[in-house]
């Protein structure tokens, strides 16, 4: 997915609020190409509904900046999260603390493409909910929901047994993984 | 007429693979390979706007192509950055796959007997459920394609969208709407909508579900 696809993919940006982290400016050049003029608000002000909170985090970014300000995004709020690890590495217990702390349900983690342009890998697409938003499915660029206004138990049951069962599987191949990477390592002389 | 018998069905379709070209052995046998090119890639554009157009080489989507044949739509999937799994139950059909390469994974499977500790974003089906004469194998297929989708993923099956089935010759039953929406609406699935080939006379389209 390209960076500047991703305004539309979090349901648009009439208006951003840069909550931390990276190179704002820039950052919203990439994000934004078409519409430079896209009213920038501090974290601070009353929450527009309409607007955007974007934050980029990144391995050496501290991580607390950007959840302050999540805690101010009202019921309905929506977050842009920018990501700076590689997929394969991402550190995500970094972000989803701070997410479930502030009420906010991952609507969307996708990867993105040109890392070496911006520094980003990948994003989440957030909102602050008061019940369980409609779920998404992977890599939809236009976004489709699986269920009504809110997930019934099928889903929450299939959603959780999915995430059972392959957290199950997952376990031998991180274990195969590990064996590969350990007979990739040159022996230690000792 | 008398429908084949899933022995004679069997070696009807490694002989099929073994003479007929590469196109014309899994795809239309009244039209020629340049007709069949057409053919193919007016399903692979179907298919393209069914998946999505987006694709990751990173964390890519993990797709079946069920009834592969010599993997035509795996390769073309795989060129897109997806990863593929193609099975099939002719031999013949998976050496050639096999030795055309491009990135999928082939196995020799029925569509009923495929296993995998995964489940897909999306499994394909592309003319091969009608091929199964025997209904309550086509059931057994359909049930357990509908199983090996995820959350949010999609199930494309080609056929016509009457009502009712139908035998044509001796080796297609056409299934309609009525066998395939209330039994897909049991595994779970929602029934999104048919979309017609649109291809010469062709009758044939795509059941669109997702799992819910």
């Amino acid at each position: 997915m390209l960076i500047k696809e991703l305004p539309a993919l979090a349901g648009g940006a009439d208006s951003v609020v840069w909550a931390g982290g990276g190179n704002q400016d820039e950052l919203l050049r990439a994000l934004l190409p078409m519409r430079p003029e896209t009213p920038r608000r501090a974290a601070d002000e009353p929450f527009d509904p309409d607007a955007l909170m974007i934050a980029f985090v990144g391995p050496d970014q501290p991580p607390d900046g950007w959840s302050a300000a999540l805690r101010g995004l009202p019921a309905g709020g929506r977050l842009l999260l920018l990501l700076g690890w590689p997929v394969a590495d991402l550190p995500y217990h970094l972000v989803l603390d701070p997410l479930v702390g502030a009420g906010c349900q991952v609507l969307q983690a996708v990867p993105v493409d040109k890392a070496n342009r911006h520094g980003v890998y990948c994003a989440v697409i957030a909102a602050r909910v008061e019940r369980l938003a409609p779920l998404r499915s992977y890599l939809d660029d236009s976004p489709i929901t699986l269920d009504g206004p809110e997930p019934g138990l099928p889903a929450l049951l299939r959603l959780t047994g999915e995430h059972t069962f392959a957290d199950l599987v997952v376990r031998p191949l991180r274990r195969r993984l590990a064996e590969l990477e350990a007979g990739d390592r040159p022996a230690s002389a000792g | 007429m008398a429908l084949l018998s899933d022995v004679e069905a069997a070696a009807y379709w490694n002989e099929r693979h073994q003479q007929e070209s590469d196109l014309r052995s899994g795809g239309h046998m009244a039209f020629d390979e340049a007709t069949n090119r057409m053919f193919y890639i007016r399903r692979l554009a179907l298919l393209m706007d069914l998946i999505g157009l987006q694709s990751s080489p990173v964390a890519p989507l993990f797709l079946l192509d069920a009834g592969c044949g010599k993997g035509w739509f795996s390769r073309e999937l795989a060129r897109f950055g997806h990863q593929v799994d193609g099975i099939d139950a002719s031999e013949v059909a998976l050496d050639h796959a096999r030795q055309e390469g491009g990135g999928p994974r082939f196995h020799r499977s029925s569509l009923s007997g495929w296993r995998s500790p995964w489940l897909y974003d999306a499994v394909i089906c592309v003319d091969v459920l009608f091929h199964i004469l025997d209904d309550a194998e086509w059931e057994r297929s359909v049930r357990n394609l509908a199983s090996l989708v995820r959350l949010g993923g999609r199930l494309l099956v080609a056929d016509w969208h009457e009502e009712h089935d139908q035998a044509f010759g001796n080796y297609q039953v056409l299934r309609g709407r009525r066998s395939y929406l209330p039994l897909l609406q049991d595994c779970g699935l929602r029934f999104e909508g048919w979309h017609p080939y649109d291809f010469r006379a062709s009758v044939i389209g795509l059941y669109a579900f997702t799992r819910r």
